[in-house]
């Protein structure tokens, strides 16, 4: 479990690094549909998840903390 | 000294040292060991990097790989014709630029009875209207072509400014809607196949033929081809639409209903875009682009003037000394200076080719590339098959 927890912020910081590169990507080619396709759709999805999931263990464990 | 250790020196000495005879000084805390460092941190970083890797590897795989799968398991998108490109029908529409249409399909398919009671000349006879441009018989040079249907006229530009650019216009008059046709890569739509320009010309006997808008990496969009449907979607990109009376019109995202388009039975829709001119045939001082796309770049375009006259503007770019390439609103500018009253961006960068007579005419950057689809003037065929110049 600890491990997973670990992983998420990583996961998270991937995510939004891959969403950078497809936003420069559609800068150059939008007809590509980097970002307005099902699965890029998704993957914003997927990244809005994890940073919530994100936000809320360091919520927690700073909490702890004090 | 009992009860005292005297530390031992020495490996053999240390190899009898036991934890129970270590004595340590009060307060002592075992310094914890960190996780390898900077070698550490950077070993993560990598991990990092593998994870984002491997995740644009499995984006790319649903993104590109699984619809490519999916779309030759499925067969492409049967085009529906839209209208049987007859002389009568293409003579029929009295449209006016800028007027949307009558929804029923069947109003628009049906030849109109002429408003104008005086007798006016056909706006559909394009071989009389044009006849100065035409040749009785097939003459052509380095840069031009003619015959009895085909006018093409190449100009190259080159403009030694600080920063030089090349570019070729093709002044284009055709007897016959027919003589203008757009043809996909292998000749079928959604075949993920890619032809280069000469090849393409070749195929389909084109004396003039320049990249169209790659419609098929596209996956949505209105989309019409030698007057059949393939896809009926709305856009947010621009659209460019060539109708059966010659006419080109441009219409923003939000300017049209793809149900509209079709209902006026379109000859060709295009979806690359943006729209280069305003309906007053100036440039737009706003384009529907990236930044990126907006820079200066090789670029492809297609102009019209009136039914039956055209340009296609081809500008090479990335090349040192030779031409850098246009910004969009230069590139505008060059179709309003010319005085086009609709123009429109189609693919550009390394796919900007443009072959005359069989040849690559331009300069394309690193050579070019294949393109998925082609805007082409070809010579009507004849009964028997050939596409020697004939009158119908």
């Amino acid at each position: 479990m600890r491990r997973i927890l670990e992983f998420i912020p990583h996961l998270t910081l991937v995510l939004a690094l891959g969403l950078a590169v497809f936003a420069v990507l559609d800068g150059f080619n939008p007809m590509m549909e980097w970002l307005t396709s099902g699965i890029s759709k998704a993957y914003i999805f997927l990244l809005c998840g994890m940073s919530v999931l994100t936000s809320v263990l360091l919520i927690v464990e700073q909490t702890r903390g004090k | 000294m009992e009860g005292r250790h005297v530390a031992p020196s020495g490996r053999a000495q240390n190899a009898h040292r036991t934890p129970q005879t270590v004595r340590r000084p009060q307060g002592y805390r075992p310094r914890r060991r960190r996780r390898g460092g900077a070698g550490g941190v950077l070993r993560l970083v990598l991990r990092d990097l593998l994870l984002l890797g491997l995740i644009l590897l499995v984006f790319a795989f649903f993104h590109h790989v699984l619809p490519r799968i999916s779309a030759s398991h499925r067969s492409a998108p049967a085009p529906v014709s839209l209208v049987t490109p007859t002389p009568s029908q293409a003579q029929s529409p009295e449209t006016t630029p800028g007027t949307m249409p009558d929804p029923d399909p069947e109003t628009t398919a049906e030849p109109t009875a002429e408003p104008t009671p005086e007798p006016t000349p056909d706006p559909m006879d394009w071989k009389t209207k044009f006849a100065e441009y035409f040749s009785e018989t097939v003459e052509k040079g380095e840069d031009y072509y003619r015959s009895p249907d085909i006018s093409i006229q190449l100009t190259k530009v080159t403009n030694d400014d600080k920063i030089p650019t090349t570019y070729f216009v093709a002044d284009i008059h055709v007897a016959h809607l027919e003589n203008f046709k757009t043809a996909f890569a292998g000749d079928s739509y959604r075949n993920w196949a890619a032809e280069s320009v000469v090849s393409a010309a070749k195929r389909h006997d084109a004396i003039l033929c320049m990249n169209g808008d790659y419609a098929d990496a596209q996956y949505t969009g209105l989309l019409v081809r030698n007057g059949e449907l393939y896809l009926s979607e709305q856009t947010t990109n621009d659209i460019c639409v060539m109708y059966y009376d010659g006419t080109v019109e441009t219409y923003g995202p939000t300017e049209y209903s793809a149900e509209d388009i079709i209902a006026r039975a379109p000859y060709q829709v295009w979806k690359f875009g943006p729209a280069l001119l305003d309906a007053e045939g100036q440039p737009l001082t706003q384009y529907n682009t990236s930044a990126e796309i907006s820079w200066e770049n090789p670029r492809s375009g297609f102009g019209y003037f009136e039914p039956g006259h055209y340009c296609f503007i081809l500008v090479d770019g990335r090349q040192n000394g030779y031409s850098r390439g246009l910004e969009i609103d230069r590139f505008a500018q060059l179709f309003a200076d010319l005085g086009c009253k609709a123009a429109y961006n189609m693919d550009g960068g390394r796919s900007s080719v443009m072959s005359f007579d069989g040849e690559v005419y331009n300069r394309p950057y690193l050579s070019g590339r294949d393109s998925g689809d082609f805007l082409m003037i070809c010579e009507l065929p004849t009964e028997e098959g050939s596409d020697d110049a004939q009158d119908p």
